[in-house]
């Protein structure tokens, strides 16, 4: 059996800003994070979470700083995060296909994976492999369930979650957190952008507040 | 792989269309018979045994016979867009290298754009052959050989041309700018009616759809130039290809700096166009 | 409702971006016909002047060939700009389901066809219907001369006028005939977007430069279809839009233009009475 640990990283974002049209909307921001630990990002609609999850994702550049991960500059060393899984915003999958082959899709960039593991991480998020729905015809809970089954499944070493819990119902939002949990234990560094005090609480280790682009101090998340 | 046999599908099927239309609108043997480079000579702009001379009514036969490429640049300026639209994050935080992503897909409109380029030319050729007596010929098969090699760059050019204005502006208004500048060198190519200026002698030979008329060659083989059986207009294969294909490198270039600082923000680009 | 929802459409897809830019890019080729006019017959003597109303950019015996010919090639793109962009843009983002909810889907999607009417009339429109008082001050109104230089006592000249549309029109007054024909050139117009509107009700495109290929293939193939000898009318939409086209033309295939109107209409209910999931 592979083994899916992941070994420690260290993904620093170094004073970097995003201006955007004249408007900045990530202003200094200083950033150490670790594998192992679950990162909370809270602050209102507006504030800056998805576009400090581009930044540090390397989906966008930044007007000033680096982001690097293990001394290795981002966008210079490489275009994005190797391995990594994200959700955001309301990134929609292909209308016309069906979950599973959304997913085998996706998977087939990087070759990572296997059908099983991607039947398996369907069923991780309490779908089902062989629905013969197309994506279209999915609920917002099930699109969001589909958009978590392709962030894990090809068992990322850093995964960005914007909003996990977004249009899931109380079990849903159970098994997400259990799931986030469970890619902890695993050894995956993961940052969770969410307005819900709830799943912060519950879930990170670490939280950091953000403000108009400015990420203020960190605090020890008593849980 | 299924998206690439589909896509290849598409743009034979395309090109099946183009080259029945080109056999049944633009090939005219105006004697009963036709030798292959007059045929070609056709399909590259001629009228007849006139060579292309751009009136208004030519300027727009010129622009007709490029209306089936037109149809390939709209379906093949999708390929490369299309990763930019639905699920852009996903495919993106997948390619770490997104330089070798470029390329792969330039390389995937290459040959699309050849497959198109190809299908077109023998089915023109194979359905005049059934309409009409063509007399194949060695100037014929060479004039083949420019025609398609000359209009595959030409064609991969424009097409990756529409993406990247595409992945800027959306699909609609990038057709515009890539057929409508197009559409000012086909125009342009009345500068041929001037003679002894410089500025529009250099401007017909930068022209890239004037690079695309083989009426207007000259070759150093003699069989060749014969056939062409027009006066010397200062066009040759060569410099055509040089000229097309440094078109083809600039766009290729400039289209990988464009991306590689391309920022992913939006989920579907198709929304955010003009 | 229905009237309503149109005419406040109409005011917002006027100052959307594609419409701007359409009407722009109409300006100045209205203007570069003009100015390119002005200069060649400055100082032109009266009695050789050519008729203010044979100058027009629609006029096309009289336009720079180049200008003309650009503008030939991208009228099929061009025409519909400013309704497909924004019809499209409601379908993908959703919009419309929320307008459907206010009024029901058929009623939305009739106002929007006739909104995308209205603004292709007036964008493609005024531009042109500027030119014709611009011309009446540029150059003298005594001036009579035609631009293919026949003697107006010509017995060619007669045939030469009754190919024109509405000729009736022309002997009656050439201002008249220009701002009928100018009109005319914009109702087309409208028609052709609103036939590409048409095509978006009923089938939704993911991409929007496929939702204009309806009207861009329909005009394109009245070119690549048209007879080219002389004797036979043509079907090329030119010769019928365009003022002072001398070609043969066959009236009755202005039909194709009521046709359309019908095709978009049902195309356009159909697609209407769907259910609108979005």
């Amino acid at each position: 059996m592979q083994n899916w640990m992941v070994f420690s990283m260290l993904l620093c974002a170094k004073d970097i800003c995003k201006k955007i049209r004249g408007k900045t909307v990530l202003s200094h921001v200083n950033l150490e994070l670790e594998s192992g630990t679950i990162y909370g990002f809270v602050g209102r609609n507006g504030s800056g979470k998805t576009m400090l999850f581009r930044a540090l994702s390397g989906l966008i550049s930044v007007s000033s700083g680096e982001v690097t991960l293990d001394g290795k500059v981002l966008r210079k060393d490489f275009s994005v995060l190797p391995n990594l899984g994200i959700i955001l915003e309301t990134t929609g999958l292909y209308p016309n296909l069906t979950g599973i082959e959304n997913l085998s899709y996706l998977a087939s960039i990087q070759k990572r994976i296997g059908l099983e593991e991607i039947k398996r991480a369907i069923r991780r998020v309490g779908l089902d492999p062989e629905d013969k729905r197309t994506y279209r015809k999915y609920s917002m809970g099930m699109k969001q369930r589909l958009a978590l089954a392709q962030a894990v499944m090809e068992r990322p070493d850093i995964i960005m979650l914007d909003e996990p819990t977004n249009g899931l119902d109380e079990d849903g939002v159970d098994m997400i957190r259990k799931l986030i949990l469970a890619e902890k234990e695993r050894g995956a560094m993961i940052l969770v952008a969410s307005h819900n005090k709830e799943d912060i609480h519950i879930l990170a280790d670490q939280v950091y507040r953000i403000s108009a682009g400015v990420v203020s101090q960190r605090e020890e998340n008593v849980q | 792989m299924y998206r690439i046999r589909y896509d290849t599908l598409v743009a034979a099927l395309i090109g099946l269309l183009s080259g029945v239309l080109s056999a049944m609108l633009f090939v005219r043997p105006y004697t009963g018979s036709i030798t292959l480079s007059e045929m070609v000579l056709q399909l590259s702009g001629s009228r007849g045994t006139y060579e292309f001379n751009p009136s208004l009514s030519e300027i727009m036969g010129m622009f007709t016979r490029f209306i089936p490429i037109f149809l390939f640049e709209f379906y093949g300026g999708t390929v490369m867009y299309r990763n930019f639209c639905t699920a852009s994050i996903y495919i993106f935080t997948r390619n770490p290298n997104r330089s070798r992503w470029y390329f792969r897909e330039t390389a995937r409109v290459l040959l699309l754009s050849v497959v198109f380029a190809a299908v077109s030319l023998i089915t023109a050729v194979l359905l005049s052959m059934v309409q009409y007596d063509v007399i194949t010929n060695y100037p014929g098969v060479l004039l083949s050989i420019y025609h398609f090699v000359l209009f595959s760059i030409w064609i991969t050019t424009a097409t990756i041309l529409l993406n990247l204005f595409s992945i800027i502006f959306g699909t609609h208004v990038a057709a515009l700018i890539v057929i409508g500048l197009q559409a000012i060198c086909i125009a342009a190519l009345s500068l041929i009616e001037i003679e002894d200026q410089l500025l529009p002698a250099v401007l017909l030979q930068i022209n890239p759809i004037a690079n695309l008329i083989l009426g207007w060659f000259h070759s150093r083989i003699p069989a060749l130039d014969e056939a062409i059986f027009s006066p010397h207009k200062g066009f040759s294969f060569v410099p055509a290809l040089f000229v097309v294909s440094s078109y083809c490198l600039l766009t290729v270039l400039s289209g990988r700096q464009f991306i590689l600082h391309r920022d992913i923000l939006s989920s579907n680009a198709e929304l955010d166009g003009v | 409702m229905v009237i309503h929802y149109a005419l406040a459409q109409t005011r917002s897809s006027l100052k959307q971006l594609g419409s701007i830019i359409t009407f722009f890019v109409l300006l100045i080729i209205m203007l570069q016909n003009f100015v390119h006019n002005v200069l060649l017959y400055q100082g032109t003597d009266v009695l050789a002047m050519i008729h203010p109303m044979e100058l027009l950019t629609l006029s096309p015996n009289a336009a720079d060939p180049e200008w003309l010919s650009i503008f030939m090639q991208i009228y099929p793109l061009l025409v519909t700009l400013p309704s497909v962009l924004s019809f499209n843009r409601e379908r993908q983002t959703g919009e419309s389901i929320l307008i459907a909810a206010r009024m029901g889907n058929l009623q939305y999607t009739l106002g929007r066809l006739v909104s995308v009417f209205l603004t292709t009339f007036v964008v493609f429109t005024v531009p042109f219907l500027i030119e014709i008082p611009l011309n009446c001050i540029s150059f003298p109104l005594e001036a009579q001369g035609d631009v293919l230089s026949m003697d107006l006592y010509d017995p060619g000249y007669v045939d030469y006028i009754h190919c024109f549309l509405f000729s009736n029109i022309y002997i009656f007054s050439p201002y008249v005939y220009a701002v009928v024909g100018t009109l005319f050139w914009g109702f087309c117009s409208a028609v052709f977007a609103a036939f590409a509107a048409a095509f978006v009700a009923c089938i939704k495109f993911k991409y929007t430069v496929f939702s204009m290929l309806p009207a861009f293939l329909f005009l394109n193939a009245t070119v690549m279809f048209s007879p080219t000898t002389r004797d036979v009318p043509s079907i090329a939409w030119y010769h019928y839009l365009f003022l002072f086209d001398d070609r043969l033309k066959n009236p009755s295939y202005l039909w194709a233009i009521p046709i359309l109107i019908l095709i978009s209409i049902l195309g356009t209910v159909w697609g209407g009475t769907h259910d609108c999931i979005g």
